[in-house]
């Protein structure tokens, strides 16, 4: 089981559209996929039509008070939701009276190990909480989602340090992939943006560069992935290439030995 | 991510072209280039005129980036690189266009002097305006282990700002206005006689001086006149004279990252200034309307290709 953590400290990058379809992408591949929705807003679960906020939820999975299983929900796009709330914030604050929170997420995802083959985590935007410790310590590899926009350079380069101090906290090492998002061809500083993206990271980053797309803002406010509202859209074919180079890297792992595309330097060597 | 993919997203769809181009057996930029275009039209599914926009592409892509599998060439590495194709290719006929913009700035730039006695690192950075990109000053004069200064480049910064706070600033250099000198040969000189309150300002400036026993003319002619564009003060005039850039040319050419650095003043505002520095230089004559600049420039930048991809 790989669990993937879609991080950026970034709000608006499009980590959450980019775990919705992914998940459904790889769903349609005939992966079983887990999408635990992170993020207080719980804007992954409003983008799937989920907005009953009086279930269980991700917050009840955090306090230890219902097994992970018991919340997640089928959906009819091929995988399954842990869906967010808006008491996802409030875990902060109960963090304090329990041992080891860091690694809540960790133990709960224990539970699923051998029932999915992926593990989506839509990270909040904050990066430096609770809630993030408990993703990073989860994930076999975050995903870093940067925005081809100003200052992606810059921000990219500094949620690397974030998640590199993260790790050290953690005492643990963990990989790192970075994939552009919201990339518009049309724009010269968008295309300049890749090209400096490509210089920095080189090999980290995914093959599959993700548009910018009107049908997948318009799919996300349907509640559904975007391949189930226009599956020859761009866009589709774009999430449908990218979960493809997730399983080609899965294999990849898991034939060299869990060798990862692109290491962090263990913490104690940072 | 490599080169080629690099290339599909930048002037295709992405995947789906890069797939074709893999399971044709290309895996390079260089195979792109040196693939006949009537096979590449045949794969890529396009026409003629699209198949020869890409194979082009994939040549300036592979200029920009010092190759398919080399790391991002220093400014001096990638002059000289250029000056070498340059002079090898002098016999070709219609390079591409932003080739070519490299190429005639590279003939055109003048040698840096080693007489002039003032230190020029950036002397040397003779891009031209479509390379100087602030990003594209990011991949092409910076290795990937300078990028990894970007957070040390914001550290510096701030320490900076804090140290601004504390400095006092000659005033009447940032308020009184000054005529343009012979160091500015870029920026329109006004051939007006100078104006009452000009005059006056002008009086005021020299009597301070004179009581506060200042120099009056304590700006060198080395050093990029103040408040010449929005944001030069004194200060960072002097600064940007200590690193070696005396003109706005110079300014407008230099790369942003490494001037940060040795200046200490923050990595975007120095695109700003790059930004303004530029566009004083290129500034048209007065009697042109700003709205037929504005639509000259648009043809411009069409014509130098700045539209989407072909496959976009």
């Amino acid at each position: 089981m790989q669990t993937l953590a879609l991080a950026n400290q970034k709000g608006g990058c499009g980590k959450t559209t980019v775990a919705i379809n992914l998940a459904s992408a790889l769903a349609a591949r005939g992966e079983r996929v887990l999408l635990v929705d992170l993020d207080p807003q719980a804007h992954a679960s409003l983008g799937l039509g989920q907005a009953d906020f009086a279930g269980s939820s991700i917050a009840d999975v955090l306090s230890r008070e219902v097994s992970i299983t018991r919340v997640a929900r089928k959906l009819p796009y091929g995988f399954q939701l842990v869906p967010g709330s808006l008491r996802v914030g409030e875990f902060e604050e109960e963090a304090a009276r329990m041992l080891g929170p860091e690694r809540v997420l960790e133990n709960a995802l224990m539970e699923v190990e051998g029932l999915f083959d992926w593990v989506i985590l839509d990270c909040p935007t904050r990066a430096d909480g609770l809630l993030a410790a408990n993703a990073i310590r989860a994930a076999s590899l975050v995903v870093l989602v940067v925005e081809t926009g100003a200052f992606a350079l810059q921000g990219a380069v500094r949620a690397q340090q974030l998640f590199i101090d993260l790790a050290r906290e953690c005492e643990r090492e963990i990989d790192l992939c970075v994939l552009a998002t919201l990339f518009d061809p049309t724009r010269s500083l968008a295309r300049e943006i890749l090209i400096g993206m490509h210089a920095r990271f080189g090999d980290a980053m995914f093959d599959t560069v993700i548009h910018v797309s009107d049908v997948a803002r318009e799919a996300i406010a349907y509640g559904m992935p975007v391949d189930a509202l226009s599956p020859s859209a761009l866009v589709s074919r774009q999430f449908a290439a990218l979960a493809a180079e997730f399983c080609e890297l899965d294999d990849q792992r898991q034939g060299e030995g869990a060798a990862a595309p692109f290491s962090w330097p263990h913490p104690e060597k940072v | 991510m490599d080169t080629l993919a690099l290339l599909c997203n930048l002037h295709a769809d992405g995947p789906e072209t890069l797939q074709r181009l893999r399971s044709a057996g290309w895996d390079t930029l260089r195979e792109i280039q040196a693939v006949d275009v009537l096979e590449l039209e045949r794969v890529l599914d396009a026409d003629r005129g699209r198949a020869v926009r890409f194979q082009r592409e994939a040549g300036i892509l592979r200029d920009r980036l010092g190759g398919d599998h080399e790391p991002p060439v220093a400014t001096n590495e990638r002059e000289s690189a250029v000056r070498q194709e340059a002079s090898v290719s002098a016999t070709e006929s219609a390079p591409p266009a932003r080739a070519r913009a490299l190429r005639s700035s590279a003939d055109a730039s003048p040698a840096p002097s080693p007489e002039s006695g003032v230190r020029k690192p950036f002397a040397a950075a003779r891009l031209s305006a479509r390379e100087s990109l602030p990003v594209n000053r990011f991949v092409t004069t910076t290795t990937v282990g300078e990028l990894e200064d970007v957070n040390e480049l914001a550290l510096a910064h701030d320490r900076h700002a804090g140290a601004d706070s504390e400095l006092e600033l000659p005033a009447r250099d940032l308020l009184i206005p000054r005529p343009a000198t012979a160091s500015t040969p870029t920026l329109p000189v006004s051939p007006e006689p100078p104006s009452p309150e000009w005059q006056e300002a002008e009086e005021v400036r020299s009597s301070r001086a004179e009581l506060t026993e200042i120099e009056p003319n304590e700006i060198e002619p080395n050093e990029i006149e103040p408040n010449v564009i929005d944001g030069i003060d004194s200060e960072g005039s002097r600064l940007l004279a200590e690193a070696g850039v005396t003109s706005l040319a110079e300014l407008a050419e230099a790369p942003a990252l490494e001037l940060a650095s040795a200046t200490g003043l923050e990595y975007t505002n120095l695109l700003r200034l790059q930004f303004l520095a530029r566009r004083a230089q290129s500034s048209a004559p007065r009697e042109t309307s700003p709205k037929v600049q504005r639509s000259e420039h648009k043809d411009a930048s069409n014509a130098s290709g700045d539209v989407a991809g072909p496959f976009a």
